[in-house]
């Protein structure tokens, strides 16, 4: 569903990401982990196409998407990690224009929302402007957002931030049962804990150099008594020089 | 439905999306508002009346003078528009959340160009617009004309006049970062501040008003005819000249050739209109992902060690540092005040000019005064509203973490306001010197006092109503500078021009005539309206002090 072959993207002389290649398979529920500063989000950016790569082809469902195919664009849902919503719009407002620039009609767009209402539960605030919102309400608007046109790859960027343990346990359970659903999803998170519970596959990027892309049963594997638990291992791995 | 249309639906949707909940306060501070727009409209259009009268029946300069002096200012209105919208246009269309947002969804790159294009242009076109709607009604008022032809005039002429003015600023922006990636921002700064003041200097130079009026006054008295030949050929190919022609025939009962003016400047303005759309939309994406480029390159430069200020107090003034480093980090502020200070050159140099030609005639020596006067606290006015109006918006949602340190409002305040006063202070000092100098000394001393004090008074009313309308959400100066509070702040401002030109009109008169009468000066007719300055401007710094406080002290 979504391939980066030898990407790389640079700023000036800074090399923010190096030779990436990884693949993300339908239901894959793909976990990039990464320190800080890591590279994490440029190659988001690089994906969605709000960054352009230096070199190498990023492929979604197999297209080139250096192309500006914009059909494309209909087959991901994006996630960032600061979302951007209208504040003088309600969230109904902004689930309804957001639905529309996929085309998709008023009635379906209806009936998808109401959906929406019920698995991520914000009937209660989505009339309401989204200025008056908390960041964790923001958050589930955005998620709903990109869920609208029900996409075959979804792209997040720390999913977590702002929800509360109620939403962050709504928002885990759907993106599993999206990855059964057939559907791809590409997590860049710091967070272990997410990737442990939820994913299937694990990538580490440190200083824009993947470092490890397998199962999350092979990270597992390499705890061993030096690294007892994930997050001494993902320490040990991130902190060497090697 | 079209993407395009989706976008312009939901974007009329939240330009007249009023704000949310309605208390005491927010109804004081709209009725205030709705008040300060009535009587600046109704202040413009007599302007506009009077000021017509006054050229026509008291200065019997002529029908065709009038609007050669209408279409300069007209040239000066476009070109700021058009460097304006340079600048709006890199925060709005290059740097703005919402560019990403919409280019991450399926929507052809040139329908997200044509819509933030028409949100750039008319964003801040709001009070811009009502200006020229007061202007065209007292100017159609004087014709006795009917009101269609404000309408008419409004739709068909000026606003394709600043369709085609945006439109060339965005180009020239696009065209900026392009050549910026290959030879860096500065130097394609330098360059552009050249060419246009190359091209004003041109301008100012083929279209001398003193070589027109002469050659006007030659026919004298059947001076209310086209005077054609009078006007260099390059200047009937502009949008300004246009514009005034237009005005002209429609003045002169010519409403044939009026309108033909008026169409061709509406065709020109939707072909450039389309033009722009249609090459931009074609490279907006591609120079959009070369922005964050630029940024990482200036990035690099601007890190600099001698912002570090090792031996002062830091904690005193570490609010103050990280305002000056965020500032020149921040590529369009320091571009604004790179084409400010460019302008203060370019007007200090042409008051060099208009300063050699200052008559004897005591009544046009006022006039000029007064239009020189004027046009420096415009000036200033323009300048704190870009620099000091935002100073506290700007904090941002990072607010909390002065709010929440042991860190005193007084000193805040001196942080936030003092520095950004001194340098407007500053410049209109210099502006003063530069431009009073060949006056008497008297006037020249009394001219540098109120003017200084104007400044103070703006920069402080700036202050205020900046502590009184925040808006954290907004990250862009620009923005907030267009903001409707920062309009407000503008009509407050011209209120201000009105009150100066009430109180000092009759005293500078006098003293012109004494002077070129008497050939003495009385030196006491300007102590009394200094006083009443100073004592607004005093009441103004205690305003601004008190609503910053007021504004601190507020939920956040």
């Amino acid at each position: 569903m979504l391939e980066l072959d030898d990407v790389s993207k640079s700023f000036g002389n800074f090399l923010a990401v190096k030779n990436i290649k990884l693949k993300v398979n339908k239901g894959d529920l793909y976990g990039f982990l990464g320190p800080n500063g890591a590279g994490k989000t440029t190659t988001i950016k690089m994906i969605t196409g709000l960054y352009k790569q230096s070199s190498g082809r990023i492929y979604i469902d197999g297209k080139d998407i250096s192309n500006n195919d914009l059909t494309l664009k209909s087959k991901f849902g994006y996630i960032p990690d600061q979302p951007f919503l209208y504040d003088k719009l309600t969230g109904i407002e902004y689930l309804m224009f957001t639905g529309s620039l996929y085309g998709i009609d008023s009635k379906t767009l209806k009936s998808k929302i109401d959906e929406l209402i019920d698995i991520l539960k914000f009937e209660d605030w989505i009339h309401k402007r989204t200025e008056e919102y908390s960041q964790g309400m923001k958050q589930r608007i955005t998620i709903a957002s990109a869920f609208i046109h029900d996409p075959d790859l979804i792209i997040i960027d720390e999913p977590m931030v702002g929800l509360d343990p109620q939403s962050a346990a709504i928002v885990k359970h759907i993106l599993v049962q999206k990855s059964q659903n057939g559907k791809a999803v590409f997590v860049s998170t710091h967070s272990l804990n997410v990737v442990e519970e939820i994913c299937n596959k694990v990538a580490i990027i440190k200083k824009g150099e993947l470092i490890f892309d397998d199962s999350l049963s092979a990270l597992q594997q390499q705890i061993n008594e030096h690294n007892p638990t994930l997050e001494k291992l993902f320490i040990e791995l991130t902190n060497s020089d090697e | 439905m079209n993407s395009f249309l989706q976008l312009l639906k939901y974007k009329t949707v939240l330009f007249f999306r009023l704000e949310t909940g309605i208390n005491i306060s927010r109804v004081i501070k709209d009725f205030g508002t709705f008040l300060v727009y009535a009587s600046f409209t109704f202040g413009t259009y007599v302007f506009t009346l009077k000021s017509i009268e006054y050229v026509l029946e008291t200065m019997k300069i002529g029908n065709f003078l009038l609007h050669e002096f209408l279409s300069i200012i007209f040239f000066v209105f476009f070109i700021a528009v058009n460097v304006g919208n340079i600048v709006v246009s890199y925060s709005t269309m290059f740097k703005s959340s919402e560019a990403q947002f919409l280019f991450s969804k399926p929507i052809p790159h040139r329908n997200i160009f044509a819509i933030k294009l028409l949100d750039n242009i008319f964003y801040s076109s709001g009070t811009l617009f009502l200006i020229m709607l007061a202007f065209f009604a007292g100017y159609t008022t004087y014709f006795n004309q009917s009101p269609e032809i404000i309408i008419f005039a409004l739709v068909f002429n000026f606003l394709p006049f600043v369709i085609i003015s945006a439109c060339l600023g965005v180009i020239i922006l696009m065209i900026i970062i392009y050549t910026s990636t290959k030879i860096g921002l500065q130097n394609v700064i330098i360059i552009s501040a050249l060419i246009y003041l190359s091209a004003i200097f041109l301008f100012f130079d083929q279209t001398s008003p003193r070589t027109i009026v002469q050659e006007v006054m030659k026919n004298y008295p059947h001076i209310d005819f086209y005077f054609l030949n009078a006007l260099p050929e390059f200047v009937r190919y502009l949008p300004n000249n246009w514009l005034a022609s237009s005005l002209y025939w429609n003045s002169v009962g010519n409403s044939g050739l009026s309108i033909s003016y008026s169409l061709f400047q509406f065709l020109i303005g939707v072909f450039t209109f389309l033009l722009t759309v249609l090459v931009g939309g074609k490279y907006y994406y591609s120079l959009w992902l070369m922005v964050p480029a630029i940024k990482k390159r200036r990035k690099k430069k601007l890190t600099s060690k001698n912002m570090t200020g090792k031996n002062i107090n830091i904690k005193s003034i570490s609010p103050l540092r990280k305002d000056i480093i965020l500032f020149f980090r921040e590529p369009s502020q320091v571009l604004h005040l790179f084409v400010f200070l460019i302008l203060i050159i370019f007007f200090s140099g042409s008051i060099e000019s208009v300063n050699s030609i200052i008559p004897k005639d005591f009544e046009l020596r006022t006039i000029i005064f007064f239009s020189v006067q004027l046009f420096i606290i415009l000036f200033i006015t323009t300048l704190s509203l870009r620099f000091i109006f935002p100073q506290i918006s700007l904090e941002g949602n990072n607010f909390w973490k002065i709010k929440t340190s042991p860190f005193q409002f007084k000193k805040l305040f001196l942080i936030k306001y003092f520095p950004m006063q001194l340098f407007i202070l500053t410049i209109a000092l210099m502006l003063s010197v530069f431009t009073n100098k060949s006056y008497e000394s008297y006037v020249f001393w009394s001219s540098t006092v109120i003017i200084g004090i104007s400044s103070i008074f703006i920069g402080s009313l700036n202050f205020m109503f900046g502590s009184v309308f925040t808006m954290y959400n907004e990250k862009s100066p620009i923005r907030i500078s267009s903001s409707k509070g920062a309009s407000l702040t503008f009509l407050i401002s011209t209120f201000y021009m009105i009150l100066l030109l009430i109180l000092l009109y009759e005293p500078t008169l006098i003293s012109f005539r004494e002077i070129q009468f008497e050939n003495s000066l009385t030196k006491n007719r300007f102590v009394i309206p200094i006083a009443i300055l100073l004592v607004i401007t005093i009441i103004s710094s205690l305003l601004a002090y008190y609503a910053f406080i007021k504004n601190m002290n507020k939920d956040y």
